[in-house]
């Protein structure tokens, strides 16, 4: 029998998550992968609170928080995505590297 | 666990959210239905404003947990609700000849601007790191189409998106410092994990926790723009429309700064790892980076975005003491600022083109020869910044610094007027170019009397703090005293 996921292989995903989400973040061009990069590091958060909910005697209420920061990440891409759109409108690219029209 | 869980039917503790949200609704029918009167809808997001405030002041003194211990009513909560409100008002009537010369669809930008209102209400009410993280998040997703609102201007968009990708950037940070948190204490309440802080001296050196505090102060960081956390504000300040630009440097950092004096008063004053350390660097970085990097600017609206990563410097000043005093000088220097800065970006928008020129430093040579009176209150304002009596600026730096060195941080305070010194340079730059350069082209503006509204209720808070600042700064120690149980 394959031995029992502890709470600690729950951490280690979501610190490895975390920091692959900070990583595409800091070094990705393309708009949509940056926003990719924002959701994985929300949803490492989002299994830190279940896995401390479901492990330790803290109740429900990280479960709780991991279903409202849920609805936080959906809301978050849905007006990335309608700005990414108008970008996209009126320079055709989504690179942010070509975004650089402010200096100083 | 559930102690204290009380369902509550009242809404009377709330009741300056309500307000906001059944203008809200309101504002959307009229959008919907009402298409010709645009500004009808702004006139109606004032009312909601105004009632808003006048529920807020009805409230005072009194001091309400309700909905399961998630939301307090104090008189904290009541100020900077009230100080947010009044920058949403000037906004209001500063944007309302900005939006009609929006194409298109235009009633939604004071829908946007009330939802950030509302976020901004429940931020400083929040008791729980629950509601705290969505009230931010409702908040700042209001605030960036705002940004963004002149579609079809590129550096309005790319302003727009750099602050959404920083600012969701900083909400995970700030959600993984919570869950940390969540984990050692086992709790989302405030001031239930400052009981266990307090109880439990083994937590100051427990790592996760030490984590988890810090993740949650780099998300703040990010959210005031304190150096190194600072990246996104030149570009979205000098993007947005101006004045969206001054709602952002008022309300949304007053509000944000509000979340982090409530979270150093009433969890972190009881944590045995003391914070002052972290926030004295923070603060020193930001107001020397801030304003040096100001003297090199020649777009006013970009001036004043690193003007305001150097306020917020100043703002950590009050909090590295840890007193009560500091975090009321913090408070009132908030309260000063939003009347300054939200009565500077209603004079650039005076000056603002439509397609976000008029901006430089040049377009401001010889203003006085044809607007003298523009140019009076536009020095007015740029003294406050600076910190020159007898207005609202000098008090509250006087404070603040005061703060600082009754508590024994006399090199910071030091430090702190040093870098004020040097922020005197760009400020009077613009009052010279105003007064002695010769203007390079006619300026013509028409007389809004929105936009002079607006200027004339932030001159009024200007002036009034800068002469009678002691009422005021009793208000803010009353504020305080609200937070500490």
């Amino acid at each position: 029998m394959a031995p029992a996921v502890t709470l600690t292989d729950y951490l280690i995903l979501s610190g490895i998550l975390f920091s692959i989400g900070v990583f595409g973040v800091l070094t990705r061009k393309n708009a949509i992968a940056v926003l990719m990069g924002v959701e994985l590091m929300l949803n490492a958060a989002n299994i830190n609170l279940v896995a401390f909910s479901k492990f330790t005697d803290a109740g429900v209420v990280g479960q709780v928080f991991a279903l409202f920061s849920i609805v936080i990440a959906a809301a978050e891409v849905a007006v990335a995505l309608a700005i990414v759109i108008s970008i996209y409108k009126v320079t055709r690219t989504i690179d942010l590297d070509k975004e650089d029209t402010m200096k100083g | 666990m559930y102690e204290g869980l009380t369902y509550s039917t009242t809404f009377s503790s709330i009741l300056p959210q309500v307000i906001i949200a059944a203008a809200i609704v309101v504002c959307a029918m009229f959008d919907a239905f009402v298409a010709s009167k645009k500004w009808l809808v702004g006139i109606i997001a004032l009312l909601g404003l105004g009632a808003g405030i006048a529920a807020s002041m009805s409230l005072w003194g009194q001091n309400i947990v309700e909905f399961s211990n998630m939301l307090s009513t104090n008189d904290f909560s009541l100020i900077v609700s009230i100080t947010v409100m009044i920058a949403g008002i000037v906004s209001v009537l500063v944007s309302l000849r900005y939006v009609d010369a929006i194409d298109g669809e235009s009633g939604h930008y004071y829908l946007l601007l009330l939802s950030s209102v509302l976020g901004m209400l429940f931020l400083v009410s929040a008791m729980n790191l629950i509601v705290l993280v969505l009230s931010l998040e409702l908040m700042s997703l209001s605030v960036y189409p705002l940004v963004g609102m002149t579609y079809e201007r590129q550096a309005s968009l790319e302003g727009s998106m750099k602050y959404l990708i920083l600012g969701s950037f900083a909400t995970a940070f700030l959600l993984y410092g919570i869950a940390l948190v969540y984990s050692v204490i086992g709790t989302t309440n405030m001031y239930a994990i400052a009981r266990v802080l307090a109880s439990r001296r083994d937590l100051a050196v427990n790592v996760v926790m030490m984590a988890g505090i810090a993740l949650i102060l780099v998300g703040f960081s990010f959210k005031v723009a304190l150096v190194p956390f600072h990246t996104w504000t030149p570009d979205a300040y000098q993007g947005a429309p101006a004045p969206v630009t001054g709602f952002m440097a008022a309300a949304v950092k007053a509000a944000s700064f509000a979340a982090i004096i409530k979270l150093v008063i009433v969890v972190l004053s009881s944590y045995h790892v003391p914070v002052s350390g972290a926030l004295w660097w923070l603060s020193a970085v930001t107001m020397f980076a801030g304003n040096i990097i100001a003297v090199l600017q020649k777009n006013v609206k970009r001036m004043l975005a690193y003007s305001s990563i150097a306020h917020a410097g100043y703002v950590v000043v009050g909090l590295v003491p840890g007193s009560a005093f500091g975090m009321s000088s913090a408070i009132f220097y908030l309260l000063s600022y939003t009347f300054t800065v939200t009565g500077a970006f209603a004079v650039i928008t005076y000056l603002e083109k439509k397609d976000g020129t008029g901006n430089d430093l040049s377009d401001y040579s010889g203003l006085s020869r044809s607007h003298p009176v523009l140019s009076l209150i536009m020095s007015v304002f740029m003294l406050s910044l600076g910190g020159i009596p007898p207005t609202a600026g000098f008090m509250a730096k006087f404070y603040v610094f005061g703060a600082a060195i009754r508590s024994g941080y006399v090199g910071l305070a030091v430090f702190g007027i040093l870098t004020s010194v040097v922020s005197l340079y760009y400020y009077l730059h613009v009052v010279y170019a105003m007064y002695f350069e010769e203007p390079e082209h006619a300026t013509d503006v028409p007389v809004a009397v929105g936009i002079s509204t607006g200027i004339v209720i932030a001159l009024w808070g200007v002036i009034q703090l800068g002469i009678l600042p002691s009422d005021i700064m009793d208000l803010a120690m009353k504020s305080v005293q609200s937070l500490i149980h």
